[in-house]
């Protein structure tokens, strides 16, 4: 399948593809979110973000441009826990329900580890993919949400994101593989709360 | 001491201009001891200038574009790369943050705690700790030499540690009026925060 442009054979099964999760992963640039609150009201957020895999766990950090953390998230298959700045640590099974009460919006942190690696999510089929002329994905709808891919990084140096192409299907968790730097999520109002999301990310150091 | 210097400062210093370099010093509790800074690899430069109270620019230019602007009424936070504007009341939108200290209104007293923290070599040292106990800092430790901001250390509840070193400053520059009007760059989406 030499001739199939890198990641396609991903798209066909994606649905059955048994992904490998990264084991290290991390990430971070500044977010910003829209979304419309109990009272109807459309509010936004503005902040910094880091964002650190290590297997199954997830830890978000959100933080103001001064530096200073406005709340931690951790999620793993046991639950959740989000932690405010002098406040208890609030636990729950599902991040997204527990981030949604207790910040009123809710990231889909389980979709993320995927989008952000930009590549979909497994389990429920991807539909709407188109990709770049380098075979980059560019936009993906998944579990209620649309997602469009507006920058890369351009491969570091030694071309490591070309080599990860070189040897068979790319693949995108790979490291080396092309790292996004701009991407945009919005959830149409029907699968729940209207929300956008914008992402910039910093390239790898 | 570092009291008296940070009492000295805010009386006399009414407008001021300067640059910056942030760092993320400490990052605590970290999943797996990596630091993830607040900025790209935990370091940031730029540039800010100041009107007491209320008015200031505070402009981060490496290694992105953010740039957090008052004018006395409303804070504007801009951000080149999202290409958008959030707009949000400027009321107790600084809290106890060191922008409150910089370029709020002088009673630093009545939301903070202040001690003479020693001087290390010829700087002299103060430590705030906010008196409300919602506030996202644990301690602001503020360094003068001889009368003019040297560094800020600014520790939040999570541990993790942040340190602006001040360099340039002008003090009490002329200001034309316009130095804190914002207008939002062309194109840019502007939000309510």
């Amino acid at each position: 399948c030499a001739t199939v442009p890198p990641g396609a054979q991903n798209e066909t099964d994606a649905g059955r593809a048994t992904r490998t999760v990264p084991p290290t992963a991390s990430y971070q640039g500044r977010f910003s979110l829209g979304y419309v609150d109990q009272t109807q009201s459309e509010r936004h957020v503005y902040g910094n973000f880091a964002w650190r895999e290590t297997g199954d766990a997830v830890r978000v950090e959100l933080r103001n441009p001064f530096g200073s953390t406005l709340a931690v998230i951790d999620s793993d298959e046991a639950g959740a826990t989000l932690t405010l700045p002098n406040r208890e640590p609030q636990r729950a099974a599902d991040v997204e329900g527990l981030m949604q009460r207790a910040l009123g919006f809710a990231l889909p942190v389980s979709g993320l580890r995927y989008w952000l690696a930009a590549q979909p999510a497994p389990g429920t089929a991807p539909s709407g993919v188109r990709r770049d002329a380098q075979g980059r994905l560019s936009h993906l709808d998944q579990d209620g949400w649309s997602i469009d891919y507006l920058g890369y990084a351009e491969p570091t140096a030694s071309g490591d994101a070309a080599r990860a192409g070189a040897n068979g299907p790319a693949q995108a968790a790979a490291p080396g593989a092309a790292a996004v730097t701009r991407m945009n999520l919005e959830r149409d109002g029907a699968s729940g709360k209207p929300l956008d999301v914008r992402l910039v990310i910093d390239p790898p150091a | 001491g570092g009291i008296e210097q940070l009492k000295t400062f805010v009386a006399q210093v009414k407008t001021a201009r300067g640059d910056f370099v942030q760092k993320q010093v400490k990052t605590g509790g970290q999943a797996n001891g990596q630091s993830a800074g607040a900025q790209g690899g935990g370091t940031a430069t730029g540039n800010f200038v100041f009107s007491r109270p209320g008015r200031f620019v505070w402009h981060y230019n490496k290694p992105y574009e953010q740039l957090l602007q008052a004018d006395g009424k409303t804070l504007y936070v801009y951000d080149k790369d999202l290409n958008q504007v959030t707009e949000r009341a400027l009321g107790d939108a600084l809290g106890a943050s060191p922008a409150a200290i910089l370029f709020g209104s002088n009673e630093i007293e009545k939301s903070f705690n202040l001690k003479d923290a020693g001087a290390q070599d010829g700087v002299e040292k103060v430590e705030l700790t906010p008196k409300a106990n919602d506030t996202q800092f644990e301690r602001i430790i503020i360094g003068f030499r001889q009368g003019t901001l040297d560094t800020m250390e600014l520790r939040d509840v999570f541990g993790n540690v942040t340190m602006l070193t001040f360099a340039n400053i002008q003090r009490n520059p002329a200001l034309d009026s316009n130095t804190f009007r914002f207008t939002p760059p062309k194109g840019a989406d502007v939000v309510k925060g």
